[in-house]
């Protein structure tokens, strides 16, 4: 039960977009048509899972018997840079298809602080293996959520009247707060 | 002593990520390749390999 | 004047934060109150102003393939400095901050002025930039923490945080009159709202008196 309440938290209580502010840049940028924010929703899951029980591996049975936790956030960046490098090289020979509609949000990702954020905070909150895989595919679900619903939102919002000096992004900036107020009632949840 | 493991992890982790980037590089994109639109205009991270400021320094790596 | 041109350039048109919008994850999480702030943005500057001086420095020596891979060791190593000095000499600070610190890596200010301007310039300008852009993301940070952080609370207190010692703790607006949503995220989306507007109204009325005079 305790890794059910985690996985409902991790989407909607402690929305990754809407509560911590992690993963705002491509938020802002890849959010103006709905198949681009479902591609990148796609990238953002995979890269996360896999990359998160790689560097939780990484850190449980290297770092930590050599006594070099202080590597803990260069392993993690390189870990997490070289593995989208190599996945985006698989896709591109493997699947074009694939690529076409992941694979081109795969370079965005290296440098997305959601990442980051969920392999440095399953080694902070002590997790076990399962609940590292719980948290690493809910964090990226709740960040698909969001992009959708804004995605939509903001597919809306390009064809109205918007005064001109809110145009772009502060206009996308109320929307976020609309919906942060939105999510923020779901917190008697668990 | 203690100096040393450290910086020849670096420096394996480094050659790692610095030889995926670099074969990443080298492998082309199937056809379809410069339908990288994705509404990247309004985005300003120039170090992401989509930015319209890479495309030279991706062309001329590529030649 | 070009330099100091370069250092007011980063600070209002080309302001990081509200301009450019990169940053925006630590910018917008860490400004609840502009103790935060101030030690968040201090931070930032010493990273980014040390990293643009050693990968300027270096411009010529790394190849032009395997930059990027380069410039994130670098940065890394940098953070994870900075990191360590800020858990022993201000921990109090660095507890507020969380995982905030390490998320500089992936700061987009830091990379992408290593890579539009440190990797092309010398040693002198990529400094300067690299305090222009500091200061442009202080300036930014530090407005929107000191608007929510009044409005929510009814204060401002600045505490040194090397030995807490306090150098002002005012209340402004009695308690009964503040907003606590200010405090929460979405008050955070809309005063970053407001003021990106506000930046955008500033820059559209500085490029009128132009049509006017011809």
């Amino acid at each position: 039960m305790e890794l059910f309440s985690l996985f409902i938290s991790a989407i909607f209580i402690n929305n990754i977009i809407l509560n911590r502010f992690l993963g705002m840049c491509p938020f802002m940028g890849v959010s103006r048509k709905t198949s681009s924010a479902l591609g990148m929703g796609g990238a953002v899951t995979f890269v996360i899972f896999f990359s998160s029980i790689i560097t939780f591996g990484l850190y449980t049975y290297i770092l930590e018997p050599f006594n070099l936790q202080y590597m803990d956030l260069i392993t993690f960046i390189l870990i997490i840079a070289s593995f989208v490098q190599l996945v985006e090289m698989i896709i591109k020979k493997f699947s074009p298809s694939l690529y076409k509609s992941l694979g081109i949000f795969l370079p965005l990702i290296t440098t997305n602080c959601a990442v980051l954020f969920v392999a440095l905070e399953n080694i902070k909150q002590g997790f076990n293996f399962t609940e590292t895989v719980v948290y690493a595919l809910a964090v990226p679900i709740g960040f698909t959520l969001v992009l959708i619903i804004f995605s939509s939102i903001r597919e809306r919002l390009d064809i109205a009247d918007v005064p001109q000096a809110l145009k772009g992004n502060p206009v996308a900036m109320i929307v976020a707060a609309i919906m942060a107020l939105a999510f923020s009632g779901l917190a008697g949840l668990v | 002593m203690q100096f040393v493991a450290p910086i020849i992890f670096l420096g394996l982790l480094g050659g790692l990520y610095a030889s995926s980037y670099y074969l990443n590089l080298k492998t082309p994109k199937p056809e379809g390749c410069e339908d990288l639109d994705v509404s990247c205009g309004s985005c300003s991270i120039s170090s992401c390999g989509l930015h319209p400021s890479n495309k030279e320094i991706i062309g001329e790596v590529k030649s | 004047m070009s330099l100091f041109k370069n250092l007011s350039n980063g600070i209002v048109k080309e302001n990081p934060v509200f301009a450019l919008y990169l940053g925006l994850c630590s910018v917008l999480a860490v400004s609840n109150s502009i103790n935060n702030a101030l030690g968040m943005s201090v931070a930032v500057i010493i990273v980014l102003t040390v990293s643009n001086v050693i990968i300027a420095a270096m411009r010529k020596i790394i190849p032009n393939d395997i930059r990027i891979p380069v410039y994130i060791v670098v940065i890394a190593t940098l953070v994870k400095i900075v990191e360590m000095l800020m858990q022993a000499y201000t921990p109090e600070l660095f507890t507020a901050l969380g995982v905030f610190i390490p998320l500089i890596v992936v700061n987009c200010i830091i990379l992408g002025r290593a890579e539009a301007y440190a990797s092309k310039n010398t040693v002198g300008a990529s400094f300067i930039d690299g305090i222009g852009m500091g200061l442009g993301y202080t300036a930014g940070i530090f407005m929107l923490a000191a608007i929510r952080q009044l409005l929510a609370t009814g204060g401002l207190n600045l505490v040194n945080p090397f030995n807490q010692f306090v150098f002002f703790d005012i209340t402004l607006i009695p308690s009964e009159f503040t907003i606590p949503l200010f405090a929460q995220p979405a008050g955070a989306f809309i005063t970053f709202a407001v003021l990106a507007a506000l930046l955008e109204v500033y820059k559209q009325s500085g490029s009128k008196p132009v049509k006017k005079g011809a």
